[in-house]
């Protein structure tokens, strides 16, 4: 394992090879500019800061992989310059398509000139040459998710249970562009896409409603991942207990849980795919004690880390506020963790 | 058709979210001379408080929920056509609704606004993305009884307490009741802003606010 680097330590993981090892990877999406006072849009239109924040933040309190961007810019350059709900341009492509015939008004999207695209290509440049041992990752939400962004949540919600099909084309017609912008991450050499699925959980839309309006897109997007050889960890972000059979099926190599017992999905799924959580972001991470995370944390590794394949992490983004202990006390929970569970 | 009958079609076209049917049922009933505030009440909102024990109950989700209070709402809109506006009936109380500054998720809120329209309160619906100081104002401006705060991300649920903060430093705290919900929400954090309520979801914050307000 000495010989290993981090990159290659999680490769094992998401592959199921014997690793004693427990990687904390945190999604510090807001605490890392937080904390080098820096607004999250300043850092997105500027790789070094970018860079400079999110791996100062994990260099700072020792966990495991860097964030090298939030999106792809899909949305932006394709449906940016589209009159929103409110009845003025969005600017960012939400709530732009009304109908159909919007789907004409959309802009191609070209990954060479896509401004925040091409930032996180530099920003992964930066972080690979800085922290060469450092495992990768960028945030990118599938076509599924991206069609309610820009239809609006509550258009795309209406389809969904009125007319599925027209939903369905919508995804449809920005698969291409995803593809083309995440072959572009892959090629740049990520580790993982990091893939949050919070509006398509059992808080919102039924396993129904799930397997017809989404469950094929979700497929393809994640093999077209898998095939370019980069991993995908799905963030089921909210109630999925109803439907891992299903996201199980599409090509996800951990999945990031939230809302659920990690117990629970290892016995049933734990022996097949990797699992990455649990800790509650709010009422342990933030509002806990040093004690109460640590011990919170620790229990997550003895379930999870049973017979490998575990990432310890909270359920979501940590909050900004997060006392910086408590974020220690989670680390440490891991390095105690691995000496019982692998008998370091 | 009976009035029972029609009441029931009316409340059945909620449910199974007929937006255009429910305006033929609604027409058919006023035609037959069945008073519209009844209409509404025993018909259009008993099928929303029906599709609410489905939302509960997890037979229905955001979607068909959306999608029945588009139908309670064309039939609303046609009975109150041949309402006058002394028959609309008396306000529960007065809740001023919105998401915080800097967050866009407004479904939870737009549904607690249906809810809390459901039984009978009145609501401001301030929007999404709402300056603290503002939700504060119209608040005043309307007397309310209720402010109602909402936030998905843990970015901006600290506008929460500003809110709560802005109402202290103008002296005014004691004016409203302050609920807070949203996915990060705790009652722990609801405690520690000094909210005076939390709800993790639509209907139990109807309850809660019922509760403040001494409503049955």
């Amino acid at each position: 394992m000495e010989n290993l680097t981090k990159r290659e330590l999680l490769k094992n993981i998401l592959e199921f090879k014997e690793t004693p090892y427990i990687p904390v990877m945190l999604n510090a999406t807001s605490l890392s500019p937080a904390l080098y006072n820096y607004e999250i849009p300043e850092v997105l239109m500027n790789p070094e800061k970018f860079a400079e924040c999110y791996m100062g933040t994990r260099e700072k309190f020792g966990f495991d992989s860097v964030c090298a961007g939030l999106n792809m810019g899909v949305l932006m350059d394709m449906a940016g310059h589209l009159v929103n709900d409110e009845g003025v341009v969005s600017g960012t492509g939400e709530e732009t398509i009304h109908g159909l015939e919007d789907l004409n008004k959309l802009k191609p999207y070209d990954p060479e000139k896509s401004i925040l695209l091409q930032n996180v290509l530099k920003t992964i440049k930066i972080i690979r040459r800085e922290q060469p041992n450092e495992p990768i990752f960028v945030i990118v939400e599938n076509p599924a998710s991206t069609a309610i962004k820009l239809l609006g949540s509550q258009r795309a919600y209406r389809y969904m249970a009125k007319q599925p099909e027209i939903y369905m084309k919508i995804v449809e017609a920005i698969e291409g562009a995803m593809y083309a912008g995440v072959d572009k991450l892959c090629e740049a050499g990520v580790d993982y896409i990091w893939n949050p699925m919070p509006s398509l959980s059992g808080f919102c839309i039924s396993r129904k409603m799930y397997e017809k309006c989404c469950w094929d897109s979700n497929k393809r997007f994640n093999k077209r991942i898998h095939d370019n050889g980069t991993k995908v960890i799905i963030h089921t972000c909210g109630k999925y207990d109803d439907r891992f059979d299903l996201v199980f099926e599409e090509y996800g190599d951990a999945w990031h849980l939230s809302n659920t017992e990690t117990k629970k999905v290892k016995e049933e799924y734990g022996d097949r795919i990797a699992l990455m959580g649990n800790i509650p972001s709010t009422s342990i991470f933030l509002e806990g004690s040093p004690e109460e995370v640590y011990q919170y944390a620790y229990n997550e590794c003895m379930v999870g880390g049973k017979n490998g394949g575990f990432i310890l992490s909270g359920d979501c983004d940590i909050p900004p506020s997060t006392p910086h202990e408590n974020i220690r006390q989670v680390i440490k929970a891991a390095r105690d963790a691995e000496k019982v569970l692998y008998k370091k | 058709m009976t009035k029972e009958g029609l009441l029931k079609r009316l409340s059945d076209c909620v449910v199974d979210m007929e937006e255009d049917l429910v305006i033929d049922v609604a027409k058919e009933y006023v035609e037959a001379g069945f008073d519209p505030q009844e209409g509404i009440m025993d018909g259009l909102v008993d099928g929303m408080k029906r599709a609410s024990v489905l939302f509960d109950e997890e037979e229905y989700y955001i979607p068909e929920l959306l999608s029945c209070s588009d139908a309670m709402n064309a039939g609303i809109a046609e009975l109150q056509s041949h309402m006058s506006k002394a028959a609309e009936g008396q306000s529960a109380g007065k809740v001023v609704l919105a998401v915080v500054h800097g967050d866009t998720h407004d479904i939870g809120k737009d549904l607690l606004r249906i809810m809390l329209e459901t039984n009978g309160f009145t609501v401001i619906d301030v929007g999404r993305d709402v300056p603290s100081e503002k939700i504060v104002d119209v608040a005043v401006e309307n007397g309310a009884d209720i402010i109602a705060l909402s936030s998905l991300m843990t970015t901006t649920m600290p506008n929460m307490k500003q809110v709560i903060d802005i109402t202290i430093d103008r002296g005014i705290r004691n004016d409203f009741k302050i609920i807070v919900g949203g996915a990060p929400i705790s009652q722990k954090y609801a405690d520690s802003i000094g909210a005076d309520g939390y709800s993790s979801n639509a209907i139990g914050a109807v309850n809660l606010v019922k509760s403040l307000l001494g409503v049955a």
